[in-house]
């Protein structure tokens, strides 16, 4: 039995709303009958809402009681303005609960009669714990929260998310004794035809135990049994729900039914549950992934299967990576030059959760630091202000005091207040959060993992209030403890106008610490800036723009031979070269930014390397001959693919200008022959522009080209179609040409180049739009708050201002004295800013494109941006300072 | 001075009847929940015991702190003679109300039957 006492809110409640023998005896009933409904096995939600329900209805039942018993008293005598503690008509230790709520009416006045300073500091408040909020509702969406499987934290990625062989597979299954089970995926996109528009559907070849290792079965049918893992039983197939219903219009009878995936008959035998979430958010169907005793190939430890395993209960990562070990050491004896060093420390175990969210993990808890910055400059406005507020409303504490008001009391008032605004700022961040993170969603969707599941949850709610009720603690207690602190007999001798120059070091201190956190803030976004801004100067190695781009996949089952795969590029790209508006077509297995590439190795014919040595790689692409004009790449020497490459003539290859330095280094690579793919000869025929295939932050790397005329070996391709016009405008007629050539070849991904791009850079745009916002946000907080600092210390010192201008001061040497000490805790700021920029900025270094985290140039320009900003938030009060009249001043003594 | 009973301040008084001298809120909740089947607020049973205390129908005395209330003292309350004579007055009442339509009254169902 460990928890036996009974939820703590409504303890506390009870504590806090029942006095004396009632609170004893109430709680203790309530708490013995507690712990014998807990003893009682009740289910703990029960009896903890037996709890609440008791506690609830003591409290309230109490507290009506009592307010009809103390009723006269309330509305008792009128002595003093109404309402206002500390004046008369205060029972000494009078009733706590009417003190509260006299305390709250009280301060919603006191708000009310300052709607300015009310709506500044609630605005300020509201930006920070909004800010927060929406950053801690992503961060909790992807980071903390656990993945939507049962018992998730069991399911873990093995081999570092590492293609192994199925024959590693079988091994791992073998002899990892921590798996519970083991199953490997190989993702795939299939063609779906037949009913219907053409499709290629997003999916993964798994092994039977994928379905026991995520922990979900199908809500209809089966899952795969192990002989459908053999070649020639594997025609069946299992859909996710949103497939049945949009396809087969949640067809009942789907089970059985035979549907055509890859141009050959295949048989559904299962649906996902609707709301299931695939470990490949993209996944609609399931095939059950083959293994062919007889095909070596696929023993080689070539083939690209990924592995997924549940751990057995009670089993760490760390165990089953040791079980591991043994099997990467024995690949690597066996095979050395496929299993390198990397290969071998990539034999790790990672849970699921933190392989999915790895690399966003950093940046995200980067922001929520930034984040919390903008609070902290917040809070310290806030105070600032509240400071403030507390000298200027000193005379009515000392008024009140006089009046027989207690210093708790007091504190207890100011404490109301700022509670008040705290929660006021509270409300209103939680709409500004909801407001941000509908934007963020949008933004996130397809960069972020898990991005889709990011809401406002109760826990969120929970970080939202705890944020402003500290941030109401910190800017509440100070002043509040200063106000009551306040010698009564100086403030009321004392008429107001004069200055009280200690005072202002605290407020000094928190201008200078804003100025140094919105530094921070800038340097960040100016750096992240100019790396963006970098980024977009990049040369891709081909023209973007009038440029559009679409998948197809030909259904292996109709297109198997080579032959019927090369006419039909050639007939699809003459059909659409065809079309009004079309410059040029061309046909590229993997389009630059989407992600997937390939890779061989090479050996130049005249410089063969020693037995044993390491062969370097290079890219493999392939395409057809069109696709250098129209995607507008380079070419630097030689020739391009031609009609004389045909499969019956020898076999060329166009090398990139990185491979060319890499492999020839000053000769020309023209006329040399080169080999690939194995022992595969190929004569260089010419060298073409880098093209930033893998994004464009990544360098260039070796690559070379294939004419898919000479080597038809892929059956999906990008087909790219220059335009003279808006390629958007092209679409239908081109999706209406393909669909009259074979309308059975599922057209996918339509986009723009531009659009590809834009897509490529997206994180790094989001990244540096937050950065930007935060650092927004805190500029112009950083400037609010000098400007209050600044204005506020005119207006105290108007008595002293107007003595020396009375005895001849010039209103430019006032103007130049308020600046020059406004000037001094703004210097402080900067400097500390400057060096907490050049410590923290180094967070930023993973995410920066060619830019160093201490860049001179953007320290200085946003230290000099905010310096100027700085100094003009006090120029305005310093201006009026100049125009006091010294006369009128003089006259309030 | 003698005021009717509330429907409430009845059932408490007949569930002290049953337990006997010294017995205390929970028992008396307990009694009261498992004869009629309905919750009852533990709030809402203090604040009649108080008034039938004011009214000197019952009286009362702090017991000593155990472990299982969480340290916590019980009120013991035992009926005086005043309470016995109201809740009889009340019982007269009902039961001349009933003479004559028991059978139609018992033919409801009753889940316990009990009294």
């Amino acid at each position: 039995m460990k928890s036996v006492r009974p939820p703590l809110i409504p303890r506390v409640l009870l504590h806090l709303l029942l006095r004396g023998e009632e609170r004893e005896v109430i709680c203790g009933d309530l708490e013995e009958e507690y712990r014998d409904l807990a003893s009682k096995r009740l289910g703990s939600a029960v009896t903890k809402q037996w709890y609440w329900r008791q506690a609830l209805r003591a409290v309230t039942g109490r507290s009506v009681e009592r307010f009809h018993r103390m009723g006269g008293a309330v509305r008792g005598p009128r002595g003093g303005p109404k309402g206002a503690p500390g004046y008369t008509g205060m029972p000494k230790g009078g009733d706590t609960l009417r003190e509260i709520g006299q305390d709250v009416r009280f301060g919603l006045r006191a708000l009310g009669r300052r709607p300015m300073f009310t709506v500044v500091a609630g605005l300020t408040l509201a930006l920070g714990v909004g800010a927060n909020t929406a950053m801690f509702s992503v961060l909790d969406s992807v980071l903390l929260k656990p993945l939507d499987y049962p018992d998730s934290r069991r399911i873990v990625q093995v081999w570092s998310w590492r293609p192994l062989s199925k024959s590693t597979l079988a091994e791992i299954e073998g002899d990892v004794s921590s798996f519970s089970s083991v199953s490997g995926y190989v993702t795939e996109r299939l063609a779906l035809t037949g009913e219907g528009a053409a499709e290629e559907i997003p999916g993964a070849a798994v092994s039977p135990s994928h379905f026991s290792v995520v922990g979900i079965q199908p809500a209809i049918g089966r899952a795969f049994t192990p002989e459908e893992s053999e070649p020639g039983r594997d025609a069946v197939v299992i859909l996710s729900d949103e497939l049945w219903s949009t396809r087969f219009g949640s067809d009942p009878d789907v089970l059985g039914m035979s549907i055509t995936l890859d141009g050959s008959p295949t048989t559904v035998v299962g649906v996902m549950p609707s709301g299931y979430r695939p470990i490949v958010q993209s996944w609609r169907v399931w095939v059950p992934l083959t293994i062919d005793p007889t095909d070596f190939s696929d023993y080689s430890g070539t083939a690209g299967t990924k592995v997924l395993a549940r751990l057995e209960p009670g089993a760490t990562p760390a165990r089953a990576r040791a079980e591991l070990a043994p099997i990467a050491r024995a690949l690597r004896e066996e095979a050395p030059q496929a299993h390198d060093d990397e290969f071998v420390a990539a034999a790790t175990v990672t849970p699921l959760l933190d392989a999915r969210v790895g690399s966003i993990r950093s940046t995200l808890w980067l922001l929520l630091g930034s984040v919390g910055l903008v609070l902290l400059i917040a809070c310290a406005n806030v105070t600032n202000l509240l400071l403030a507020q507390g000298r200027s409303r000193e005379r009515e504490m000392a008024v009140r005091q006089s009046q027989g008001a207690s210093r708790g009391r007091l504190v207890r008032q100011l404490l109301t207040e700022s509670t008040l605004l705290g929660l006021l700022g509270g409300a209103v961040g939680v709409l500004v959060a909801i407001a941000l993170l509908s934007v963020l969603r949008y933004h996130l969707q397809g960069g972020v993992p898990r991005g889709d599941a990011i809401s406002v949850d109760y826990r969120v709610l929970l970080f939202a209030t705890g944020t402003s009720l500290v941030t109401v603690l910190v800017f509440g207690l100070i002043p509040a403890l200063r106000a009551a602190g306040t010698d009564v007999n100086a403030s009321l001798r004392d008429g107001g106008c004069r200055g009280r120059g200690g005072r202002r070091g605290m407020n000094q201190a928190l201008v200078g610490l804003e100025i140094a956190m919105s530094l921070v803030l800038l340097a960040g976004a100016g750096l992240l800036l100019k790396s963006s801004w970098l980024l977009q100067r990049v040369d891709p190695g081909f023209r973007s723009e009038n440029l559009l781009t679409m998948r197809l996949n030909l259904p292996a089952g109709s297109y198997s031979e080579e032959e019927a795969i090369a006419q039909y590029f050639q007939q699809v790209e003459e059909r659409v070269a065809g079309l009004p508006g079309v410059i040029s077509v061309g046909s590229i297995w993997s389009l630059p930014m989407r992600g997937s590439s390939m890779s061989t190795i090479y050996e130049v014919k005249v410089h063969p390397l020693p037995e044993g040595a390491p062969r370097p790689a290079a890219m493999a692409q392939f395409l057809t001959p069109g696709t250098l004009k129209t995607m507008g790449i380079r070419l630097v020497r030689g020739r391009w693919f031609d009609d004389s490459d045909s499969p019956e003539g020898p076999t060329v290859a166009v090398i990139n200008e990185a491979m060319a330095r890499e492999a020839f280094g000053k000769e020309d690579p023209v006329g040399q022959e080169v080999e690939m793919f194995g022992n595969l000869s190929f004569t260089v025929v010419g060298v073409v522009g880098d093209v930033r295939q893998l994004g464009l932050d990544q360098g260039s790397r070796s690559e070379a080209y294939f004419s898919l005329f000479q080597i038809p070996a892929m059956s999906a391709v990008y087909l790219t179609i220059r335009t003279a016009g808006d390629p958007a405008a092209s679409i239908a007629g081109v999706l209406d040409a393909i669909a009259r050539l074979d309308a059975d070849v599922p057209v996918s991904r339509i986009a723009t180049m531009d659009e590809v791009l834009l897509t490529a850079t997206a994180d790094s745009r989001l990244m540096t739009l937050l950065f930007s916002l935060f650092a927004g946000i805190a500029l112009v907080l950083g400037v609010v708050g000098v400007y209050g600092v600044v204005s506020h210390s005119v207006s105290e010192r108007t008595y002293e201002i107007g003595v020396r201008m009375a005895l001849g001061a010039r209103s430019g040497a006032v103007v130049r004295e308020v600046m020059g000490k406004a000037a001094i805790p703004v210097g402080f700021g900067l400097v500390v800013g400057i060096v907490g920029a050049y410590a923290a900025t180094r967070l930023l270094d993973s995410i920066l494109f060619e830019v160093q985290p201490a860049d001179p140039a953007v320290l200085l320009v946003v230290t000099v941006v905010l310096g100027i900003a700085a100094m003009i938030a006090s120029l305005t009060p310093a201006r009026r300072a100049a125009t006091i009249d010294p006369a009128r001043c003089l006259n309030t003594e | 001075m003698s005021r009717a009973l509330g429907g409430f301040e009845q059932l408490i008084l007949l569930a002290m009847v049953r337990l006997g001298d010294g017995t205390y809120g929970v028992a008396i909740r307990r009694e009261i929940e498992s004869r009629t089947g309905k919750e009852v607020s533990t709030g809402a049973l203090y604040t009649t015991l108080e008034r039938l205390e004011k009214r000197g129908l019952v009286s009362c005395l702090l017991g000593e702190p155990t472990p299982a209330r969480g340290g916590r003292r019980k009120k013991l309350y035992t009926m005086e003679a005043n309470g016995m004579r109201d809740l009889q007055a009340s019982y007269r009442a009902f039961a001349s109300l009933v003479e004559g339509v028991e059978g139609r009254l018992t033919l409801a169902d009753g889940p316990s039957g009990g009294g």
